[in-house]
């Protein structure tokens, strides 16, 4: 059954009308916050001390 | 009653799980109660023992009896669908393999959360009721770890904490779940929650931040379950989870009462008066014997918090004093807070992650979105208009009263994540996957973050061809070859009482009060001292009424924190006479 996992869910719970239905459609809504994730992600990439801590864990030089 | 839908599998899984937990902990204060009321040294090893054996056959047997009833174990799909999930559930196993084959670890864990329980099996009762307020909580989470502690299972000390993990990782699905009616929404808010750095980290070790954090999800959830299908059975588990929660350290009493406040709210506008009172007694159950306790220690039983309500003066301690505004794991200064977790600094000793710190890149990079996505369904959806609520009722407790310590905050946090499977459902399904992916990666990313304090330490012990306790943590093996019961005066940091009890947690640590004078070191009834470091005026106290056994830097898998340690022998202690010269 698409949409369905796992162990503890509820699959005949869950209508398939409900979880279908997502749109397939691209909004600007989807757009603004797919851009919101990558800033955050680069954000982080470039300012958080955790990602130098485990370059130099790896035995890298950045 | 409105029935909207029935009972969702998990909520049924999660109310056997919180009951079982229950019962575990429900048995242990019963023996805690026996010596409050009567003396009798009640909670010693063998009853702790046999309780635990009945408590494992009970949950072998509830577990045969939920496969036969869902068809077996073929009808669980035991891989997740989602990536993010599959690389936290493998990090998870690899790190259970080292929680196995080491020690305790957590500042926290070794300075009290493990000393406790120790001292309750000494005891045989939950005292000391030491007026250190870290001593002084109430510590339903610590009753956790008598069971391996009644064994001398140092490697399974920490793994009642695991069972915080899997509730909190139940709720939040389930929570999600009714939120959502999407599956791979509600494994987007749990790959959230459980790829956590701090969560990970506190999963194996014995801190009780996220039992009780767990405890208060596990709650809601039910209450949603009760709210949707009208079952009571859903309502008193939730009390009941709740009341674990309050009784597991006090800054989970404000979340909890405001928690309250909304069960009650729901029950009297149900009219349900007879649940309400039912939910009130089986909410105080749990946590009324830590306030006994502290009420016949100290006559304030939510001591440490001091109560001045007019005519009302109960003596306490200003929170400063257990909740420490400059301590370990607090988010600094206001301006610097609000970067977090964008910019994660590195704290003392230079980690940016542990059982105090660390929310990883995948909580960065969905936070905002998840946030947004929350406050815009609150306005079209009543359940999300409270939880958004609740979150900002929640966030201002943690960032004033609080002092924003991160642990602390963990209610907070498990509430974005929930937020988390509100974001995924509303993107369009072509933007599904490349949020997966970046879920993943960032995942992937804070794994690997996770693995490699405990990878270089397997790497320093296969270096240093060491496997053993002392050099685990650093200090003399000549600790581990004391007698049994010999009493060692610790003079390294209090931090080390847990790492004093030697191999077989056969040595009695003691200590000193900061205001005892230099002479005390040498009035005492220990056997043995030790000092480390830089302790050249204590040594020259002990010189004078003890003998030296040892002194030198013991090997270490950290190198670089290595100290000179002393160990003393005293020579009037009647220990002392018996015991050969190392």
């Amino acid at each position: 059954m698409p949409g369905t996992s796992a162990q503890l869910d509820i699959a005949s719970d869950v209508s398939e009308q409900d979880r279908n239905r997502a749109k397939r459609t691209v909004g600007p809504l989807d757009l603004f916050l797919f851009v919101l994730c990558c800033a955050g992600f680069l954000l982080y990439l470039i300012e958080s001390e955790s990602v130098r801590y485990l370059v130099s864990h790896l035995g890298l030089r950045l | 009653m409105n029935t909207t839908r029935p009972t969702l599998r998990s909520d049924t899984f999660l109310v056997q799980i919180v009951w079982l937990v229950s019962i575990l902990v429900f048995a242990f204060q019963a023996l805690a109660w026996i010596n409050l009321l009567t003396g009798v040294q009640a909670l010693t090893p063998w009853p702790v023992r046999a309780l635990s054996v009945a408590w494992l056959a009970t949950c072998v047997i509830w577990l045969r009896s939920y496969l036969r009833k869902e068809g077996g174990i073929g009808g669980f799909s035991l891989l997740p669908r989602s990536w993010a999930l599959r690389v936290a559930a493998a990090t998870y196993l690899l790190l259970l393999l080292n929680d196995l084959t080491t020690f305790p670890s957590g500042f926290d864990a070794i300075h009290y959360h493990l000393m406790l329980p120790l001292e309750w099996l000494r005891n045989g009762g939950i005292w000391p009721m030491d007026p250190d307020p870290l001593r002084a909580q109430p510590g339903n989470a610590e009753l956790l770890a008598l069971p391996a502690l009644s064994i001398n299972s140092q490697a399974l000390a920490g793994l009642g904490n695991a069972l915080g993990t899997v509730v909190v990782a139940i709720s939040v699905y389930s929570i999600a779940l009714r939120l959502t009616d999407y599956l791979d929404a509600a494994e987007f808010a749990v790959a959230l929650i459980v790829g956590l750095p701090i969560v990970i980290y506190q999963t194996f070790s014995s801190y009780s931040d996220l039992f009780g954090t767990s405890m208060i999800f596990a709650s809601a959830a039910l209450f949603m379950a009760y709210c949707s299908s009208g079952n009571r059975a859903m309502c008193w588990a939730c009390a009941v989870a709740l009341g674990l929660s309050l009784g597991t350290k006090p800054c989970f009493w404000p979340y909890g009462v405001l928690f309250f406040g909304v069960v009650a709210f729901v029950l009297w506008s149900r009219k349900a008066f007879a649940l309400l009172g039912v939910s009130t007694g089986l909410i105080a159950l749990p946590a009324l014997l830590w306030f006994v306790r502290n009420a016949m220690a100290t006559g304030n039983p939510v001591y440490p918090l001091a109560i001045h309500i007019g005519p009302i003066a109960l003596n306490g301690l200003d929170r400063t004093n257990f909740v420490e505004p400059h301590g370990t794991g607090v988010l600094g200064p206001s301006l610097k807070a609000m970067t977090y977790p964008w910019v994660e600094y590195v704290w003392d000793k230079g980690i940016p992650f542990d059982e105090h710190r660390g929310l990883g890149p995948a909580f960065a990079v969905f936070l905002v979105p998840s946030l947004l996505v929350a406050c815009i369904s609150a306005f079209r959806n009543r359940r999300v208009a409270v939880l958004v609520s609740l979150f900002a009722v929640s966030w201002l407790i943690w960032w004033v009263p609080l002092y924003r310590v991160l642990r602390f905050g963990l209610p907070v946090i498990t509430l974005v994540c929930v937020f988390g499977a509100l974001f995924y459902r509303r993107l369009s399904e072509t933007m599904r996957k490349p949020v997966g992916v970046l879920l993943t990666v960032t995942t992937i990313l804070g794994c690997l973050m996770c693995l490699s304090a405990p990878a270089r330490d397997l790497a320093e012990r296969i270096h240093i061809h060491s496997w053993s306790r002392a050099a685990y943590y650093g200090y003399p093996e000549i600790v581990d070859q004391l007698p049994p019961g010999s009493r060692i005066l610790n003079r390294v940091p209090p931090a080390s009482n847990f790492i004093l009890e030697g191999r077989n947690l056969s040595n009695v640590v003691t200590t000193l009060p900061e205001s005892a004078k230099p002479s005390a070191l040498c009035d005492g009834e220990s056997g043995y001292a030790v000092t480390m470091g830089d302790s050249a005026a204590e040594d020259a106290v002990l010189q004078t009424c003890a003998s030296l056994l040892y002194v030198g830097v013991p090997a270490s898998i950290h190198p670089k924190m290595a100290r000179e340690w002393h160990v003393y022998r005293y020579v009037a202690s009647p220990q002392a006479a018996v015991h050969p010269r190392f």
